[in-house]
């Protein structure tokens, strides 16, 4: 990991309060998939960096995808090409790449940009609305209002389609009450080969603070530097 | 910049990184080698391992943040075990942070303590806000400050700080009695006390209700103690509260810090204590006076 300047070279609208964020750094080790940066805007009042997967990676370039959140994701997703910014990265522990079915919901998907269009990967993507989704392709979607795809939540998509996750490793990613509801409703079989990456408020993303601590089968452990990806049957959440 | 020699250590240069900001010296060699800073103070540790507070342990706020963790720590033995390794390979000043619930468990980890060489001081934490019992119990009364001092000097093989808590009516009371039983530095501040609500749920924002509150919020009040500390007593102080600039931390040598210690702004720019320090030598130049003779010169222009 390494902190380094970041410097804003395009900023789009991906979906309805998320942007796509590219940003060109002075260098940057090559992350693995799943793992994330904090990222601070330079030359303003403090404040804490906050934690974002690395969507996408080309040498120094990264791509994040940044949903408005609160006070600090409001205003890095109004911020222009050339806005400077703070970047640690990158952090957390990593996904093998081999083939996995992925169930994203919402931004997490943000989480697996180096699984989308690849390697035989299953990707099981949902949000409230078609307009919440990011324009990728994904082999089954969900919306709560049927606007794209499967009428209702992601999990119950993926239920009506289990037999897609064969032997294959299995991802999830999102808020940790969408987790809670995945592993209650999914059987042994497939929660033992299911893992989870956690969102965290974190205060320094590098393993330090302890401040983003979850509670596993294993006491507290860090999302940031333990995680932010979990064996699910460890997470007692 | 020549090195400082106070509280019976000598000290490359007067920066610190402070306990709990700096994991066990470990976490930042990915930014920098600990042989650039004067010294760092090691993550707090207690006779047994600490589980710490549930989440949430911390919450941002204006220019700040508030932190419960709750003295989460590996302990003594594997302290010594897992981490008294490395840190033999460093060369900067090594503190020790000691945590305990009553006078006899401090006594207990301060002999441990005497055992590991490269330690080179302990400071004894006894404004922690976020525990339960021992921390802050200590820190607010000036007998019990007094007493634990005078104990704890007793046994310790080692230059003994006391870090002073600044949820306190009057701090130059508590420095004093650190002081009289025999404290060689003092340390300030500690976090403090504070709580925000979360006006959706309607609960505090942190499982633990109250934290310590940090960051430059709490610059400007960490300043006036170190000013009232530095009439009150003449042992050294290493001085501290919301660092995150040369600027910053020539204030609280001005106001009569020794050393200066940067805390929060570790997490958010964990490459920055080198370059502070680079900033800092140049600014002490430019102001024409030797580095000793700035440590506490706002008192002395102000009175002529």
């Amino acid at each position: 990991m390494i902190e380094t300047q970041g410097i804003i070279v395009s900023n789009k609208p991906a979906a309805e309060s998320i942007h796509r964020i590219e940003v060109e750094t002075e260098r940057m080790e090559l992350s693995k998939p799943g793992q994330f940066a904090m990222v601070g805007i330079s030359n303003e009042d403090f404040h804490l960096n906050r934690p974002f997967s690395i969507y996408r990676q080309k040498e120094n370039k990264l791509t994040f995808l940044i949903q408005k959140r609160g006070a600090i994701t409001s205003r890095l997703i109004k911020k222009s090409a050339g806005t400077k910014l703070r970047i640690i990265g990158p952090l957390g522990n990593w996904f093998s790449d081999a083939p996995a079915v992925i169930v994203a919901a919402g931004s997490s998907i943000a989480a697996f940009g180096d699984f989308i269009g690849r390697n035989n990967s299953t990707i099981f993507y949902g949000a409230a609305t078609k307009y919440d989704l990011i324009d990728i392709k994904a082999d089954f979607f969900s919306t709560m209002d049927g606007s794209r795809g499967f009428r209702g939540n992601l999990v119950e998509l993926f239920m009506t389609k289990r037999e897609q996750s064969d032997k294959r490793n299995l991802y999830i990613a999102g808020p940790a009450a969408f987790i809670k509801a995945f592993r209650n409703r999914i059987d042994d079989d497939l929660a033992n080969r299911c893992c989870a990456s956690l969102e965290a408020y974190m205060g320094c993303g590098f393993g330090v603070c302890l401040g983003c601590v979850v509670n596993t089968k294993n006491g507290y452990r860090r999302v940031c530097k333990d995680g932010t990806i979990f064996p699910l049957k460890e997470l007692l959440l | 910049m020549k090195s400082i020699k106070t509280a019976g250590l000598i000290f490359a240069n007067p920066f610190i990184a402070a306990s709990g900001t700096f994991g066990y010296a470990d976490s930042y060699l990915d930014f920098y080698h600990p042989d650039l800073l004067g010294g760092f103070v090691l993550k707090g540790i207690s006779l047994e391992p600490r589980k710490g507070n549930p989440p949430m342990r911390i919450i941002e706020t204006p220019s700040g943040m508030i932190n419960a963790i709750g003295l989460e720590n590996i302990g003594i033995e594997r302290l010594i075990k897992d981490k008294i390794p490395f840190i033999e390979t460093l060369h900067s000043v090594a503190i020790a942070n000691l945590y305990a619930e009553t006078k006899d468990d401090f006594i207990k980890l301060t002999e441990k303590i005497n055992e590991i060489k490269r330690i080179d001081a302990i400071e004894i934490n006894i404004s922690c806000p976020n525990v339960k019992s021992g921390g802050m119990q200590f820190g607010v009364s000036p007998k019990m400050t007094e007493y634990l001092t005078k104990n704890i000097k007793k046994v310790s093989s080692k230059p003994v700080i006391v870090k002073l808590s600044p949820n306190v009516a009057d701090i130059g009371e508590i420095a004093k009695a650190a002081e009289g039983a025999g404290a060689d530095a003092l340390s300030l501040i500690n976090t403090i006390s504070a709580m925000i609500i979360d006006t959706k749920t309607m609960l505090p924002a942190l499982a633990n209700v109250t934290g310590g509150l940090s960051g430059p919020a709490i610059l400007p009040i960490a300043v006036r103690m170190v000013y009232q500390v530095y009439e009150a007593v003449s042992i050294p102080i290493i001085g501290g509260g919301g660092i995150s600039s040369a600027n910053d931390a020539l204030q609280f040598v001005m106001a009569g810090a020794s050393l200066v210690s940067i805390g929060t702004y570790n997490f958010i720019s964990p490459a920055s204590i080198p370059v502070i320090i680079k900033q800092f030598n140049n600014e002490v130049k430019k102001t024409d006076y030797s580095y000793s003779d700035l440590i506490g010169i706002a008192h002395r222009q102000h009175s002529t």
